[in-house]
């Protein structure tokens, strides 16, 4: 079962939300340095995928198994699997009232990097981030999340990864809501501020992202399964094509059990 | 029934004839004796007394101490260790400073006052920061006629008027007419033993265009036997005047805390008190500030975080009893445990009071399933043209939060920790010094625990 090269596998992954079954069955291999993309039709699972692997616990597996480096990550908890290296970007993420972005951000880099930093060190550091990111200076002494706009919540979730330097980003729907430049700018910080080792798995409705973040591989999920993987040129295929003809394809079969 | 406490005449003359008090206090603690008598003890079938049942307390036999086991010192570096153990933040201040209290300092250990410092730049100027016992023989053409007359008259309420008979310590503060002091006078009430009984009364005058702050913290150990701590304060703020008021209490759990503070502010002038409340058994605190001159205001913040059984009772009033007023309240609350809370808060806007603008709001989190939190928020406004709101939560904390944080490397513990602190920064972000700020950032941690 364990992949000696690989950086996460996961198998046969079941997934329930309340009484419904929404992965039915999910495999992927990231090995270290690789770009993947999960692209697909709404709906599909792909959030609950990435959900899944961060821990949230309104998820239920129900079968499978998620490895990184060849740890069980189902047994670990949310902070533990970020402190293993795993880093989730939100769609959505929450809004934390009162804890500003550089606090909220030094307790974490100071927990996963086991380090001590000071608030001026640490604020050299995050100052480089953000000016990397177009990001106002201002930005870091306001309240997590609270009053941004969708652009500056989904910088914002670019500038913790490119804070925290994970082994695997998973990146769910960072694309979405953003102009074009924005795009851009998130982008280069998921190119340049990342370890070269460094996985990312890119969830996402639209092929757009992956015009600047070239995926080594693209999986296509339709109702909780992966059913297609190749490389760029899938994705350039779905954009031409659209989901229609794999839902044809696959999606009655993973109808029959709802 | 028992009585709720043993006090009887022969304490008020004791505490009379050992004072060199002139005749004038002597005879106020003779009339407030009558009016304690007279009234009758506050049960829950009095609507402002309504959640806190004081028949359970045991507090019959707390006494007033004349002295504490500490002795007054010339220099704050004299005290013994043991006197200041649970003021190591106010050390590290003083030494920080050069051993300089600027522009004052007052330490009351149980029933004495064992330290007051005062920058004498100020007393020159007719600034006076001293303790209450001083200021009656001291200065009784300024203490007299606000001593328990206008602001809390005796016989307003059962406790004030037991406080007004039996007070043994408080401060009084006096800032002539347009005098401003950006450093804050402060005052430190330390209980030293369990079975005490402390009537705290502070009078607070600022003549038109002062400003200053004025910080009052409560501390003592936990004891086995409970004690009483029961204050009233006295402010009048003068046209044009501001008074920023910082309270904060972090008793032993031994301690029943029933204290009243009450504002007058007149034209244009502006009071904002600060409240947080910490510690003790069972607390009731009242804060009312009447609006009197057009154009004054008053901004309250309160925090309080409780756990255990400890039982937080709060009312506010912000009366507003003249045009252009305007007041904003916000107090938030944590409670673990199997502790509980009631807040209670009124908006009162008189007929003559239009164009008012009035803010009440009460947010409470609750950690734990036995813990229970009511919000009683209430308007009574008798003119047209006025801007009133309140607004009242009680809450858990949002799971969604909590996982966002953990996804970043959070224990679950720190992230609970951090969004608690984050609910509490719009109240504590109005405490200006750094280091009372991180005192009670720390305290909060550790009462919140693993």
């Amino acid at each position: 079962m364990t992949e000696k090269n690989g950086l996460l596998t996961v198998e046969n992954l079941k997934v329930k939300i309340g009484d419904k079954e929404i992965l039915k069955g999910v495999d992927l291999k990231i090995g270290p340095g690789e770009v993947h993309a999960i692209m697909g039709p709404n709906g599909t699972g792909k959030s609950t995928l990435a959900y899944a692997l961060a821990g949230k616990s309104s998820y239920e597996v129900t079968s499978g198994s998620v490895t990184m480096e060849g740890e069980n990550v189902l047994e670990m908890s949310p902070d533990e699997r970020a402190r293993k290296g795993l880093f989730l970007a939100f769609q959505y993420p929450s809004e934390v009232p009162g804890v500003t972005v550089d606090n909220f951000l030094r307790v974490a880099y100071n927990t996963i990097k086991k380090e001590e930093l000071s608030i001026w060190e640490f604020r050299n550091l995050l100052k480089e981030k953000m000016e990397f990111l177009k990001i106002d200076e201002s930005f870091s002494g306001r309240y997590l999340n609270e009053g941004f706009s969708g652009g500056e919540k989904k910088r914002n979730e670019i500038l913790q990864m490119a804070v925290l330097q994970p082994k695997l980003a998973v990146l769910d729907e960072t694309d979405s809501g953003l102009d074009i430049d924005a795009l851009q700018i998130v982008a280069k910080g998921v190119n340049e501020l990342l370890p070269e080792d460094s996985s990312v798995l890119v969830i996402t409705h639209y092929q757009r992202i992956l015009r600047y973040i070239k995926p080594d591989f693209v999986h296509v999920m339709i109702e909780g399964r992966i059913v297609e993987t190749g490389g760029g040129e899938l994705a350039e295929k779905l954009e031409e094509k659209g989901y229609d003809w794999l839902k044809e394809k696959y999606g009655e079969s993973g109808k029959d059990s709802d | 029934m028992t009585e709720l406490l043993g006090f009887g005449w022969e304490d008020v003359e004791r505490i009379s004839s050992d004072s060199e008090s002139p005749d004038w206090i002597k005879e106020k603690r003779n009339t407030a004796w009558e009016a304690y008598e007279n009234l009758p003890m506050p049960t829950q079938r009095d609507e402002m007394w309504k959640y806190t049942d004081l028949s359970t307390l045991n507090i019959k036999n707390v006494k007033t101490l004349e002295k504490s086991k500490y002795s007054a010192v010339e220099k704050f570096e004299s005290f013994p260790d043991e006197a200041i153990k649970l003021l190591s933040d106010e050390a590290i201040h003083i030494e920080e400073n050069g051993g300089m209290c600027k522009p004052g300092l007052l330490i009351q250990h149980d029933s004495q006052v064992t330290f007051t410092d005062v920058d004498e730049e100020l007393t020159e100027k007719g600034v006076i920061f001293c303790s209450m016992a001083d200021a009656v023989r001291n200065h009784p053409e300024l203490v007299q006629k606000h001593f328990m007359e206008k602001v809390v008259p005796v016989g307003e309420g059962k406790f004030s008027s037991l406080n007004a008979a039996l007070w043994n310590g408080g401060i009084f503060l006096y800032v002539p007419k347009g005098i401003e002091i950006k450093m804050p006078f402060k005052s430190y009430i330390l209980m030293t033993d369990g079975g005490e009984a402390l009537f705290h009364h502070s009078l607070i005058v600022l003549e038109a265009g002062a400003h200053v702050t004025y910080i009052e913290q409560c501390r003592s150990d936990d004891y086995s036997t409970d004690s009483l701590n029961s204050s009233v304060a006295e402010v009048v703020v003068k046209d044009g005047a501001s008074l920023n008021y910082m309270t904060f209490q972090n008793w032993g759990n031994n301690v029943v805390d029933i204290s009243t503070r009450k504002a007058v502010v007149e034209r244009d002038a502006s009071m904002n008190w600060m409240v947080g409340t910490l510690g003790g058994k069972v607390t009731r605190s009242s804060f009312e500030t009447r609006l009197i001159g057009q154009g004054a205001s008053t901004n309250t913040r309160g925090f309080f975080l409780a756990s255990d059984k400890q039982h937080h009772d709060f009312w506010g009033l912000l009366s507003h009893e003249a045009p252009n007023t305007t007041a904003d309240l916000l107090y938030k609350g944590v409670l673990k445990g199997k502790s509980r809370s009631v807040f209670r808060g009124l908006i009162k806007i008189s007929e003559e009071a239009q164009q008012t603008d009035s803010y009440l709001t009460n947010n409470n989190i609750l950690l734990s399933d036995d813990a229970r939190a009511d919000s009683v928020p209430t308007l009574e406004i008798n003119a047209n043209d006025v801007k009133a709101s309140h607004g009242a939560t009680v809450g858990n904390l949002d799971k969604d939060e909590i996982f966002y944080l953990m996804s970043r490397g959070l224990t679950k513990s720190a992230a609970e920790k951090l969004i608690i602190n984050g609910f509490f920064a719009p109240v504590l972000k109005a405490i200006d010094s750094e280091i009372l700020r991180e005192h009670i950032y720390q305290f909060i941690d550790k009462k919140l625990g693993a």
